[in-house]
């Protein structure tokens, strides 16, 4: 069949400020992408990586943000992804970097992978948490989590958790 | 009596050279604009980095020979960069506001300059072996 094939990047920011999260905005982001590739990869790669490049899904939360583009030029994009360094909103710089988590053909790959993704970060926090009540907190999440397998409500509850822990740190 | 059949050999090389050379010439709108060897380096680099971002920039890209007076130079390039420096000395416009273009006036493979096909009467008994490369031939 005769479609166009993209490739969604799933990746997550990484940053030592917990205000650089917050400060995620599509717009800034893309605008922040584009940029980088035509510094990486010149105005070849900026214009070929910029016709069906889009950013689908952003989570302030957990700093997880869904890229799409072309499937011709998806190795630009991801090789471009390493040499982002900051992030700047209203003058604040914070630097950070992104990770690639999954690269996946559709959206729906993508989340089935981030649900895998947030029980086994559940299961890391709840190793390394200190407090008794946000314990509590993110034990009830994960019982929530693995107890509704079927349904698709483990990303709520999962960022539910993953919001306690925000809190915290 | 008739005239003996022409046969052709065709030789293939099966392992591709790591790099081509070009033979290259700077052209300027108006005459006496000099550039030294490493503005010449400068402009290549600063060309490919237009087109094709800091990753290619960084190709490795070796002039060996130039000439100040001509502007022409010799330059080596790994094969897999040739097609995007090409299409940057193509796209070159003006060095320092001057209008400039490139003009491209041989490709090779070979440092040597070994002719490709030949054409044989007969079957050559001897096929030196020139290290390195695997020659086959094709009698068509």
């Amino acid at each position: 069949m005769v479609r166009f094939k993209h490739r969604y990047l799933l990746c997550e920011l990484v940053s030592d400020d917990p205000r650089c999260r917050l400060s995620l905005d599509d717009r800034v982001l893309g605008g922040l992408v584009r940029d980088t590739i035509a510094r990486v990869h010149g105005t070849f790669g900026a214009a070929a990586s910029s016709i069906g490049f889009a950013v689908r899904y952003l989570n302030a939360y957990t700093g997880i943000v869904l890229l799409r583009c072309r499937k011709e030029f998806y190795q630009l994009v991801w090789s471009a992804l390493p040499f982002i360094t900051y992030l700047e909103n209203k003058g604040y710089r914070y630097s950070c970097f992104f990770n690639t988590l999954h690269v996946g053909g559709t959206i729906r790959t993508c989340q089935k992978f981030l649900i895998q993704y947030n029980r086994r970060q559940l299961l890391i926090l709840l190793q390394n948490c200190t407090d008794k009540a946000e314990r509590e907190a993110i034990h009830k999440s994960v019982t929530r989590s693995s107890l509704l397998e079927e349904s698709g409500e483990e990303e709520l509850s999962d960022s539910g958790g993953e919001e306690a822990a925000e809190a915290i740190e | 009596m008739p005239a003996p059949a022409t046969t052709y050999e065709r030789i293939v090389y099966k392992n591709p050279s790591e790099y081509h050379y070009m033979k290259v010439c700077l052209e300027f709108q108006d005459h006496g604009v000099g550039l030294n060897a490493a503005q010449f380096k400068h402009l290549l680099i600063s060309a490919l980095k237009d087109l094709f971002g800091e990753v290619d920039a960084a190709l490795p890209l070796d002039i060996l020979t130039y000439e100040e007076k001509t502007l022409s130079a010799i330059l080596r390039i790994c094969s897999s960069g040739l097609v995007k420096l090409w299409s940057s000395l193509t796209l070159l416009g003006s060095y320092k506001g001057k209008k400039c273009a490139f003009r491209v006036i041989q490709v090779k493979a070979m440092p040597s300059w070994a002719v490709l096909v030949a054409q044989w009467v007969g079957l050559q008994p001897h096929i030196p072996r020139v290290a390195g490369l695997n020659l086959s031939l094709v009698k068509l």
